[in-house]
């Protein structure tokens, strides 16, 4: 019986997989959206055979515009802002993928207890999504990572610790329409424990709402972070885009380039990223897809 | 000369995939003061001809030929202004589950005043003393006209969009599954209640459903519709006492009836047709106990059981006698 | 309509537990942080005769109940702490800033949410065309870029190339004007930062949530009978779609005006405009605590105000709300 219960659910699981990437195909959008997140990820990884200069590397053209020896110009201490925007996509991605694994972590534990028990815990669970969705994000990171330091852990535990409730809200609705299906019936009825039910059996196909919401969240938590470095309290060490921002603003009108690109490539990773979530509900959700 | 006379109606819905037939070839009169049912399974295309009429069609159907005729008016031919001024005024519907059919951030009564002043001038007093009058027809207290549709039950919304549909004083009403989403009890009451309004005020009515037990009760005259096509039509009680259509026979016999000897229910095996693409043959071939090889091959026309009561039957072998007594086996 | 009192009083009770977990979180802040909370209160360089005289002040020595029943009664008093950096009290600080900030917070957002719900539900009117898409597509990508990059673009097109907006700050410092050029004054530099507001994210949420909204109200089964009633298209779509799609843009429209707060902090910055925000960030260097608090607090109660706000106006709009 656990036998048949398993290979229907991988059945289960495989087909609607397919059944997903055939209509996420579809969207251009969607594949336009993969294709600058792949790009950026693959200009993050060859960061080092791409860039001329290091990202802290002093050079001694102090502000020179974008031309063939510096691709994208220099800033105040002749640094090359192109090495330092590739090697700061690193840095993004870092933290963008960092946070919204988190987020998506508490999010789904978070959002199926409630889902899945009911009663009591999901009012109480309820209760706190509210409250917690109330706190202001920008403030509190400012206010933790003014307290606590710059490093960038605090920033990814402080971002993922509070975008967490949109993911527990998509869980908790997803694990309430599928407790009640068929299948689920059937593996509870045959004695598994909650902990396999909800595990195995249902969040595995209710997952994709909230995979769509945390890619969106990627994008999300790399424009925070470019605020928090615009605002000086990234972290120094390495190279973000908001840090190059920060510095180019004083030099904004004699050197907009260090201001321009950097604005340029959050917008291009944050887009993709959206465009990427955005096609995934498109594919899930056969009304959005008419004419 | 008829009321409503549907002739040759086609209507396809354009998927991107190609298009669905969702109404072929589908013919019929009716006159003042009687009662059509439409019967069939889901997705035989009975709601999709209540549409047609009253050109309540989504973005991506579209009428392919034939004529419908409403005294004497072709309402295909008619333009998006003109087909307003008939809706409601001269045609309306009861529709299908009436849980949605109000919205819900009005008021109740406020919606049928909408639907009175839309067609006549009259004051706004007037019209509601006449949102009273259609209230108390339908059994609904006067005072309910200022609540809103969720503090109504499922039963006193049926009986809200009943009253409603009357209020222009329409010559055609269409039922679509009037009592599919109430108990028992309340189908009967408003079924009577259908029917006292249809004798009060004369109206030709359509009823759909798949229930032939609810049109059993209320109509003169049944269509049976398979495919997007009419298998049978006849007179109610040529019907029941005389069927000519396979089809029609293995309906007859999947429903219990109170009286007569008991019998073996026995459903249709089989799933309904995939209306796209080009089909030769009998769309029920494959579901037909009496199939034969011809029936794969050629489809079958209306013929003509008996002209004065306009029973026609759309098979093969409609007039062969050995038809009455094929079984349908599980 | 007693229901609806009902739910009014109901929801501001609700309220009031939600404001005190908030005020104890912001308590606890500084107690959770590794350092001395008397020198987060006086500010990290004070010196230490005033990190002790701060230390007596709020009863640091105290045990933690007593302090929080301090904290309390400051804040019930209206003071929200001192500031080193200003000498001054943060409360005067923001009686000060506030204003300045609302004043581009505020029309942004209203303009944004109102241009926004129109496009939305013309975008949804015709979706599936191309305007559908460019309207769709730009609204992504300008909520996918970071508002300040915006502001900074827009500063160099609007103010160094074309000249026509002021680069900075929020009047003209040289002439000292009175009545009303310098309303226009204010007007003339509040623009561009209102407008960076508007179309960074306002806009192009609004534009969406609108545009999803329309287009599922529209499939509902109401808008086939309003049809069927022989109304006009135009009185389908504006009587009886919008009234009910537009319930979920007034629920957000309260949540924003609060979370503006904190996307005023980089606008600010940007355009040197001396409000809230910039308070904000001045006060992130000088590492001013008690300044920065009193914002999370202020940040943090707004957002719970509005969204009870915003809560009872949808109540009177949906006359579903109440009667669960």
């Amino acid at each position: 019986m656990f036998l048949m219960i398993k290979t229907i659910r991988w059945k289960n699981i495989a087909l609607n997989l397919r059944a997903f990437w055939l209509q996420f195909k579809k969207g251009r959008m969607a594949l336009l959206g993969v294709v600058i997140v792949s790009s950026f990820i693959i200009i993050g990884v060859i960061a080092p055979f791409i860039t001329q200069y290091g990202p802290f590397e002093l050079t001694n053209d102090i502000y020179h515009p974008p031309s063939r020896k510096y691709f994208l110009g220099t800033d105040y201490f002749g640094r090359d802002v192109f090495s330092r925007i590739v090697w700061g996509t690193r840095v993004s991605l870092f933290f963008g993928g960092c946070t919204a694994s988190l987020s998506l972590i508490v999010g789904i534990i978070l959002g199926a207890i409630p889902g899945y028990f009911g009663g009591i815990i999901d009012d109480l669970f309820s209760r706190f999504f509210e409250v917690f969705l109330m706190i202001p994000r920008l403030v509190i990171i400012i206010l933790v990572v003014a307290i606590f330091g710059s490093d960038i852990i605090y920033s990814i535990l402080v971002v993922g610790l509070t975008i967490w409730p949109t993911n527990a809200r998509i869980t908790r609705a997803q694990v309430i329409s599928i407790k009640n299906r068929g299948y689920i019936q059937s593996a509870i009825s045959s004695g598994a424990s909650h902990f396999r039910v909800l595990f195995y059996h249902i969040l595995p196909n209710g997952l994709y709402p909230v995979i769509a919401n945390s890619t969106i969240e990627i994008g999300r938590a790399i424009l925070i972070e470019a605020s928090l470095s615009f605002l000086g309290l990234g972290d120094l060490n390495n190279v973000s885009w908001g840090q190059i921002l920060q510095r180019g603003r004083s030099a904004m009108f004699s050197a907009p380039w260090i201001s321009f690109f950097p604005g340029i490539t959050i917008f291009l990773l944050v887009f993709g990223f959206s465009l990427i979530g955005d096609g995934i509900n498109y594919a899930l959700n056969p009304r959005l897809r008419e004419r | 000369m008829s009321l409503l006379e549907v002739k040759e109606l086609k209507m396809y819905y354009k998927l991107s995939s190609g298009w669905v037939k969702a109404v072929d070839d589908v013919s019929f009169k009716l006159g003042k003061g009687r009662t059509l049912g439409l019967v069939g399974e889901s997705g035989c295309g009975k709601t999709s001809v209540a549409m047609a009429i009253m050109r309540l069609l989504p973005f991506n159907a579209q009428i392919m030929g034939g004529n419908i005729n409403l005294e004497g008016t072709d309402l295909t031919k008619l333009t998006e202004d003109e087909i307003r001024e008939v809706r409601w005024k001269k045609v309306s519907m009861i529709f299908q589950g009436a849980m949605n059919a109000f919205n819900p951030v009005f008021k109740v009564g406020d919606q049928l005043v909408e639907a009175i002043l839309t067609h006549e001038n009259v004051t706004d007093k007037e019209a509601k003393k006449r949102v009273i009058n259609l209230f108390e027809l339908v059994g609904l207290q006067p005072d309910r006209m200022n609540n809103y549709p969720h503090e109504f039950s499922g039963g006193m919304k049926q009986r809200a969009i009943i009253a409603m549909s009357l209020a222009c004083n329409p010559h055609l009403v269409i039922a679509d599954e009037p009592t599919t989403a109430l108990d028992v009890v309340m189908q009967d009451q408003i079924l009577n209640e259908i029917n006292k309004l249809q004798q009060d005020f004369k109206l030709a009515l359509i009823v759909i459903s798949h229930d032939i037990s609810v049109i059993a009760e209320t109509c003169h005259e049944i269509a049976i519709m398979y495919g997007g096509k009419i298998f049978e039509i006849a007179d109610a009680t040529s019907i029941f006492h005389n069927p000519h259509n396979p089809y029609t026979i293995g309906l007859l016999n999947s429903f219990p009836t109170l009286r007569g000897p008991k019998r073996k229910l026995v459903s249709i095996r089989g799933s309904p047709p995939n209306l796209m693409g080009e089909k030769e043959g009998c769309l029920f071939e494959p579901r037909c106990p009496y199939a034969k090889p011809v029936c794969k091959e050629e489809v079958p026309t209306l013929t003509t059981i008996d002209s004065r009561k306009n029973h026609h039957s759309r098979c093969h072998f409609a007039l062969d006698p050995k038809l009455q007594d094929i079984e349908f086996k599980e | 309509m007693a229901s609806l009192r009902n739910y009014i009083i109901r929801r501001t009770l609700e309220t009031i537990p939600v404001i005190f977990i908030v005020v104890i979180i912001n308590f606890s802040l500084i107690h959770l942080a590794p350092s001395d909370p008397a020198v987060i209160l006086a500010g990290e360089y004070a010196d230490p005769g005033y990190i002790e005289a701060i230390r007596i002040k709020y009863g640091l020595n105290l045990p933690l109940h007593e302090q929080l029943i301090n904290y309390l009664n400051h804040l019930l008093r209206g003071d929200l702490g001192f500031s080193i950096q200003y000498n001054r009290s943060v409360a005067s600080l923001i009686r000060e800033r506030l204003p300045l900030t609302l004043l581009i917070i505020v029309p942004g957002e209203i303009l944004g949410i109102i241009l926004g719900t129109l496009l939305g539900a013309y975008a949804a009117r015709k979706h599936g065309s191309k305007i559908d898409a460019i309207l769709s597509t730009t609204s992504f990508a300008l909520y996918s870029t970071p508002s300040f990059w915006i502001g900074l673009m827009l500063i160099i097109l609007f103010g160094v190339v074309l000249r026509i907006f002021p680069i900075g700050g929020y009047r003209t410092i040289f002439e000292n004007l009175t009545g009303i050029e310098y309303v226009l004054d204010v007007l003339w530099h509040m623009f561009l930062p209102m407008f960076t507001i508007m179309i960074s994210w306002c806009l192009p949420i609004s534009l969406r949530i609108a545009r999803a909204s329309v287009m599922e109200t529209m499939r509902e089964d109401y808008i086939v009978t309003a049809r069927a009633k022989g109304l006009k298209e135009s009185v389908v779509f504006y009587k009886h779609a919008l009234r009910n799609a537009l319930l979920p843009t007034i629920t957000m429209t309260g949540m924003w005006l609060a979370f503006s707060i904190t996307g005023s902090i980089l606008i600010e910055t940007i355009f040197g405009w001396p409000g809230m925000g910039n308070l904000t960030r001045e006060s992130i260097f000088a590492r001013d605590y008690p300044i920065l608090m009193a914002v999370l607090l202020m940040a943090s109660i707004t957002v719970v105000l509005a969204s009870m706000i915003s809560d009872i106006i949808y109540a009177y709009l949906d006359p579903r709300v109440v009667y669960k």
